[in-house]
This record gives C-alpha cells, sequence and structure tokens, in this order.
C-alpha cells in the first residue's frame, strides 16, 4: 500500500514507523539519546521513521535536528503533512530524510511499528507489509 | 527549480562543504514553498544570536562553521544578544553563561558580521526601494518591506545565517512583486497620538488580518506620525502576525503604484478608541524602552522626558540601542545625561531575549507593545504598558 507525498529531500530510506504527535524538539527530543517522550513513554527514535502532522515549537528546532545528526541519534527519516523552514532546515543539516505533504490518509494506516519505505523518484511513502 | 551553474557546482560542493550545504537548506527551502529560483541578496541579517534563544546546540552549529573557517559573503548585520555581556547587566548571569554568549559574537564577528548588533540594520546600512535582502528579526522585516520597499521574506534565523554565507536565497515570497500587492484595506479611525497607541493598533491588525494590508488613516496623515511610531506600530504587527508586510498610505514609497494594482473590497475597520483598553501605568520599577533599538532621535525624545521628570516615576530604566547608536549618542552628550538619570544601556543587546532571574518580582513598564507580548513569555516577568500620555 503506497501513499503520494508532495515531495522528498533526501535519499530512499526504509525503516520502522514511530507515529507522534507533532514534536517540538526543543524540550520533546533529547539529542544525546534520541528519546522522545510520547504522552507518558519514552521512545526512541534513532534510526526509526517519524510520522507527525507537523513539528512545532521554536526556531531552536533546526538545531536540535542537526545536533541528532551529529551525534548519530537522528531518525532516518521524516514524514508530515506539512513542512516549514525550522524543519527543513533541521532535516538538510542534520542528514534527515524528509518526506511531505503525505495524504492524509496515510495516517489512518500507519502504525508505531509498521515498516515504511520512503520512494523518492516516484514521490509516495509505502506501508511494506500491508 | 531553475539553477545557474554557479550554484550548481556550488551544491556540488566545488565552493566547499559549508557553502554547499547552506545552499542546499535555501534550495529545499525554496522547494518546498515552490519558488522557481535563487536570487541574489545584498544585506542578509541573522536573528536568534542570544544564548537564551539557541542554547548549546545552535552554539554548536555556530563552532563547526567557524572551524572550517567560514565567512559570509555580502554585508551581513545580525540582531542584539542577551544582556549578559552588557556591562550594566552582567552582573545578574552566571559565568558559564556570559562565556557561551561571548562565544556566539565571536563566532559571528570573525564570520564577519557587522560589529553593531541591532533589530534596527536599517540604521547600519539603508536598503535601497527594491533591492533584495535576506533578513531575519519581523520587526526589520516589516520595516524593510513597508517603509523602504526593499525586498525581503521573514526568514528564520539560521536560513538567514546560509544567505548570507551564500549570498543569495530562495526567490518566492515577498521577492516577488504579485505577492507583494495588498489585498485587504485596513481603515484606521481615531489618533495615533503617542507610541503606544501604535503598537496597540499594529497588534490588532496583526490579530484579524491574515494578507498583506493596506493601511490609510482618516484622522492623521500617516507622514506625520513620528517613525517611532511606525517602527512600535510594525513591531506590534510581526508580533501578532506572520505579516511580513503592510503597504501604509502616503508611508510606503511605492503606495500609489501597490493601490493602483489592489482590490481592495475586503476592509477592516479599526477604532482607535476601542482597542486601547490595556491597563498603562506611568511608574513603577523599571522602564523599558528600546525594543526596537531607539535611532539617534528617539534617544534625544527620551532625554528630554527623563529630564522633565519622568526618571523620578521610576527606579531605573533600561534602554536597548544599537553600539552606533549609543556612540553617535555619546559624542552629543545624550548618554552622560541618561546616564546622570541612572539610565543602564542594553548595547547591542536586548532584555526580550534574555532570560531574566524571576527571583525578585520586579515589575517592567514599557512603550513597546512587542516586549509587552514577549518579556512575560520569556522570562515571566510581570509587564505593564506605559501611558500613551507619557510617550
Amino acid at each position: 500500500m503506497f501513499f503520494m507525498v508532495k515531495g522528498v529531500l533526501g535519499g530512499d530510506v526504509e525503516g520502522e514507523a514511530v507515529v507522534t504527535k507533532p514534536l517540538s524538539p526543543l524540550g520533546d527530543i533529547d539529542p544525546r539519546t534520541g528519546n522522545v517522550r510520547v504522552n507518558s513513554e519514552v521512545v526512541s527514535i534513532k534510526g526509526k521513521i517519524v510520522i507527525m502532522e507537523r513539528m512545532k515549537g521554536s526556531t531552536v528546532g533546526s538545531y536540535v535536528l542537526y545536533a541528532l545528526g551529529r551525534r548519530g541519534t537522528a531518525p532516518k527519516a521524516i514524514v508530515v503533512s506539512y513542512a516549514d523552514p525550522v524543519l527543513v532546515a533541521g532535516c538538510v543539516l542534520g542528514n534527515i530524510t524528509l518526506a511531505y505533504g503525505v495524504e492524509r490518509a496515510f495516517f489512518r494506516y500507519v502504525r508505531t511499528g509498521s515498516r515504511v519505505r520512503i520512494n523518492s523518484s516516484l514521490k509516495r511513502v509505502e506501508l511494506v507489509d500491508v | 527549480m531553475y539553477l545557474t551553474r554557479y550554484e550548481e557546482r556550488m551544491l556540488q560542493g566545488e565552493e566547499g562543504e559549508v557553502k554547499r550545504k547552506a545552499l542546499e537548506v535555501i534550495v529545499k527551502i525554496g522547494e518546498v514553498v515552490g519558488a522557481e529560483r535563487l536570487i541574489d541578496v545584498v544585506h542578509a541579517h541573522v536573528s536568534g544570536i542570544s544564548y537564551f534563544s539557541i542554547g548549546d546546540y545552535g552554539l554548536e552549529l555556530l563552532e563547526e562553521l567557524q572551524g572550517s573557517g567560514t565567512k559570509v559573503t555580502v554585508f551581513t548585520t545580525a540582531n542584539p544578544y542577551s544582556l549578559a555581556l552588557t556591562p550594566d547587566f552582567c552582573k545578574l548571569f552566571e559565568e558559564h553563561v556570559i562565556a557561551k554568549q561571548r562565544r556566539i559574537v565571536d563566532i559571528l564577528k570573525k564570520m564577519g558580521v557587522a560589529e553593531s548588533f541591532t533589530c534596527t540594520p536599517y540604521l547600519l546600512r539603508t536598503p535601497k526601494q527594491g533591492e533584495h535582502l535576506a533578513w531575519a528579526e519581523s520587526n526589520a522585516v516589516l520595516y524593510a518591506n513597508s517603509v523602504l520597499d526593499a525586498y525581503t521574506n521573514r526568514e528564520g534565523g539560521i536560513v538567514a545565517l546560509m544567505a548570507a554565507i551564500v549570498g543569495k536565497t530562495y526567490c518566492g515570497g515577498m521577492h516577488l512583486y504579485k505577492n507583494r500587492i495588498p489585498r485587504v484595506h485596513v481603515i484606521v479611525r481615531g489618533s495615533i497620538r503617542s507610541r503606544v497607541v501604535a503598537g496597540l493598533v499594529g497588534y490588532k491588525i496583526g490579530e484579524l488580518v491574515k494578507e498583506v494590508p493596506y493601511i490609510s488613516f482618516t484622522s492623521v496623515t500617516p507622514s506625520d506620525l513620528p517613525i517611532g511610531s511606525i517602527k512600535q506600530m510594525l513591531a506590534a504587527l510581526g508580533t501578532s502576525s506572520d505579516l511580513a508586510m503592510a503597504v501604509i498610505e502616503r508611508v510606503t514609497p511605492n503606495y500609489r503604484e501597490y493601490l493602483r494594482r489592489a482590490d481592495l473590497s475586503k476592509r477592516v475597520v479599526i477604532n482607535v478608541e476601542e482597542i486601547v483598553k490595556e491597563p498603562c501605568t506611568s511608574s513603577g520599577d523599571v522602564l523599558f524602552v528600546g525594543c526596537p533599538h531607539l535611532d539617534l532621535e528617539e534617544l534625544k525624545e527620551l532625554t528630554l522626558l527623563l529630564e522633565r521628570g519622568l526618571a523620578n516615576n521610576f527606579r531605573e530604566v533600561w534602554v536597548g540601542v544599537s553600539a552606533k547608536v549609543f556612540e553617535l549618542g555619546y559624542r552629543l552628550g545624550l548618554v552622560q545625561k541618561l546616564r546622570e538619570h541612572g539610565v543602564k544601556f542594553a548595547v547591542n543587546a536586548c532584555p526580550v531575549v534574555t532570560k531574566l532571574d524571576t527571583s525578585n518580582k520586579v515589575e517592567i513598564v514599557t512603550d513597546s507593545v512587542k516586549a509587552f507580548s514577549y518579556i512575560p513569555r520569556i522570562s515571566g516577568r510581570s509587564t505593564s504598558l506605559l501611558d500613551p500620555k507619557v510617550w
């Protein structure tokens, strides 16, 4: 099963999804570990594919994503409906693939733990086992 | 996106890794917003240089840039830093905060950023009409587009820094004439009798309007409004909205041309008397002025007001200025007079980007609606607006 996106910045990747509410990198993400607090649970996004509506919070977000990249704790990719310049800059600086403008239906099917593949040439995200 | 051969080469790393990365940031943001090409800028203005704003991770990126000997390639200015480096305030801060703030400033200077750190970069180099800029700092962006008719988006701090490194930004938004044409007519009824009122009007416009407004006034000729009031209005407009520009009748150089092209069937009327409701005060612990940083005329006006007795109403007066205006004021003897009235100077610095110690319950009074909005959010300090009758 696949869902179209408006664009992909960065290369093709495949990984395990972490579905989350909009994260504010400063405060929600710990760059030393790549851990994120989702509700009361601590989840690692290191090497994962983060799925969220959008990013939120201050412009420092770019710097936090950059810090994740430098420490090797960054996610492989981020998939969002809406990308703002703070997120785009952070993904470039942190070497994180960004898929933006994903179809809304994607959020109904994807779950934390789903296997997700990002295909930049076809501009789509794929749920591998569905 | 269309790229020139030179831009292509830069993107392939032929001009070095830092420029490659910087251009990649700009190109990708441009792709997301649908820009078709890049544009050369003549002046970049970087925001987010307070240690309290960017923290250790921001400092880390700057250190990496510095490590590779990166220099800016166009005239570049930067916003004020936190109070931690200013002689009149530094005692309030821990040693490690002062050291890190100094490191940030030193790196920017080594990269070639101008020595005056200010949110009024148009006082360091006034952009010409139609010039393309890459400015962060909302009040300066609104001033450049609206008062000077120069062309800039409201860039993020990091994008402005990347633009400074490559001398280019993406050509979208306010860089395109069609996006600068006003789409809603804002009619301001009533007297803009002070800076505070101008700020409240600007804040209200930002709350009500989501597209470039055409602002006209019924009972004042805008060209008669002091520039200080226009600064206050635009700074507040940038606080309550994402707007980068307002066309102001008789102020914006090209306003007739913009008006001719605009469809202003959408109208919003603002009655000044209805919005000046905030409780205001003319005395208190600390009076803070200089958000945005004062120019020389404003510094003169303030000196007169303090000499006429305003200084007696406050325990302390804090004044935000750039080093350039501070030096001009010093030469005219204004700084010395102001010091006699107990003024503390935030030179190249700003309380709005500083996390102030909240253990003492000092209340700040300000003429700036922008500062009134941000200081409680950033510092948790209780803040009041100055009585409009005062200034």
